[in-house]
């Protein structure tokens, strides 16, 4: 009993001191004990590799989408999810797939928590020191030169991605696909009045602040049908990107599925344009195997 | 279904618009009823765990025409903010056969968490007929004020219906379209909770016991 009524003070000083945050629910983890990707979109084994990392204490896992023969880009992406499912599942897996079958090499990671990955996504902060983790082995590891580097966010994944590109700075490019302005702006959508979002969450998100401080490329994909994120937030990113920047809307596109439409290969095309791999004249990469 | 945990926040967020904190009728002078009131949208089905908007509070009769009250806002001490409001009430018309009472409030929500305050006035309007010697139909019309975002301002129709169910012992049960002037057919609630693509429906409940 006594046990009890010290577990109810703790509760009790924890929101009366706004200790109380919603930041964990923002995750919503979806571990396996192996990875099982979908077989229809078979990527050749050779150039398929499941690889892990550390993030302080704990290890992460994913894919190395990596063009073994000649005809691929020296370019590698670096893709940070949204908040749902894991790497070797829909849409995860076909964004990746998407990406490597259109000529990138792609590391594709989950933070913790996520998929094989340990210990627990809780922040704004884990993500973010996962996505410089997973950096750390592109760099280190696997041998990628910062000029060669492309940093892909989705949705909540375009947090760590902006906030890797302030840091690295040397980047080829940055792709924002159905990214949110802000978790204040968010919560708007939800709650209809302005409560700020200190009151909920510990973490900002804050995307559209942080986009000015880029200096790399910036492409900005959005679905038009987008439930979640509505399709103005990615003209208000746009808008505060500094140049060069491409805003691609997808207008059967929802909020998970950019990667499976037809003119999927038209956004990669105009990667590789940014990037500086393809030209103009040259003839544009297939989305699919 | 998945969990869609944005809506716990949007649940404990909306910051009354859940919530039933004002009297349909003003209440006799000298009068003073405790008031407890619980609300959620009704885009519940998508997570589970949702959090209802919870007050608690009061009104007292000034005179037969005039009412103040004052609640306490439960839900976002949750989250460490201090919720709180003010509201009087005037009746404009008396029920008269088959015209319905007419009456206006105000209210002013006040909320400070995290060093952030915010301040929402509103204005209400209802119209109630008695449908029996201790039921009341009510429609009313609110109009929330917001000084820091568009929209500044809120439109939210309701309708319900009141009960006294003994002396002492009152019930209301109120169905609302908050924000009806919003568009949301995306965002966190990905329009769940919208009709026609605006603004967010909600079931509430009060209780009020008269002292």
């Amino acid at each position: 009993m006594a046990l009890v009524i010290r577990r109810f003070r703790l509760v009790v000083l924890l929101v009366l001191t706004g200790s109380c945050k919603a930041d964990s629910y923002l995750f919503q983890t979806d571990r396996v004990a192996d990875y099982d990707p979908p077989a229809e979109l078979s990527v050749p084994a050779s150039d398929l590799v499941e690889v892990s990392f550390r993030a302080g204490a704990d290890t992460l896992y994913g894919f190395y989408f990596h063009h073994t023969g000649t005809d691929g880009y020296p370019r590698t992406v670096l893709l940070s999810h949204g908040r749902n499912g894991n790497v070797a599942r829909p849409p995860e897996w076909s964004r990746a797939t998407a990406i490597y079958f259109g000529g990138f090499d792609v590391l594709a990671y989950d933070y913790r928590g996520y998929g094989r990955s340990t210990g627990t996504s809780v922040s704004e902060a884990t993500i973010d020191s996962d996505a410089t983790a997973a950096l750390a082995y592109l760099q280190g590891t696997l041998g990628v030169p910062d000029s060669e580097l492309i940093l892909y966010g989705h949705s909540i994944g375009a947090t760590p991605t902006l906030a890797l590109a302030e840091r690295v700075g040397g980047g080829s490019a940055v792709v924002l696909e159905s990214a949110f302005t802000s978790a204040q702006e968010m919560a708007r959508t939800a709650t209809l009045v302005d409560a700020p979002v200190s009151w909920f969450l510990r973490g900002s998100f804050d995307n559209i602040d942080q986009l000015p401080r880029i200096h790399l490329p910036v492409l900005i994909l959005h679905g038009t049908l987008d439930p979640e994120v509505p399709v103005s937030q990615a003209a208000e990113l746009y808008a505060r990107a500094g140049q060069p920047k491409y805003l691609k809307i997808f207008p059967r596109a929802a909020h998970d599925d950019i990667s499976e439409q037809p003119d999927f290969a038209d956004a990669l095309y105009q990667l590789g344009l940014m990037t500086g791999v393809v030209h103009a004249d040259s003839r544009r990469p297939t989305s699919g195997p | 279904m998945r969990r869609h945990p944005w809506l716990v926040i949007a649940a404990i967020g909306s910051l009354g618009g859940c919530a039933v904190t004002m009297p349909v009728r003003t209440v006799p002078a000298g009068e003073t009823r405790l008031a407890l009131s619980a609300g959620e949208p009704l885009a519940s089905h998508l997570i589970s765990g949702l959090v209802p908007y919870v007050t608690v509070g009061a009104i007292h009769g000034i005179t037969d025409a005039t009412t103040v009250g004052a609640d306490l806002h439960a839900s976002p001490a949750a989250v460490g903010v201090f919720g709180a409001d003010i509201s009087a009430a005037h009746r404009l018309v008396a029920e008269r056969g088959h015209s319905p009472e007419l009456t206006a409030a105000g209210q002013v929500a006040f909320f400070v968490g995290s060093g952030v305050a915010r301040l929402f006035p509103s204005l209400l309007l209802t119209s109630s007929w008695s449908a029996g010697p201790r039921t009341l139909l009510y429609g009313s019309l609110t109009l929330t004020g917001q000084f820091t975002a568009a929209p500044v301002a809120l439109l939210s129709p309701s309708v319900g219906i009141s009960h006294q169910v003994t002396h002492r012992l009152g019930v209301e049960l109120e169905w609302r379209w908050f924000g009806a002037n919003v568009d949301t057919h995306s965002g966190l609630f990905e329009g769940a909770a919208s009709l026609a693509g605006h603004g967010a429906m909600s079931v509430n409940g009060g209780i009020a016991w008269r002292w």
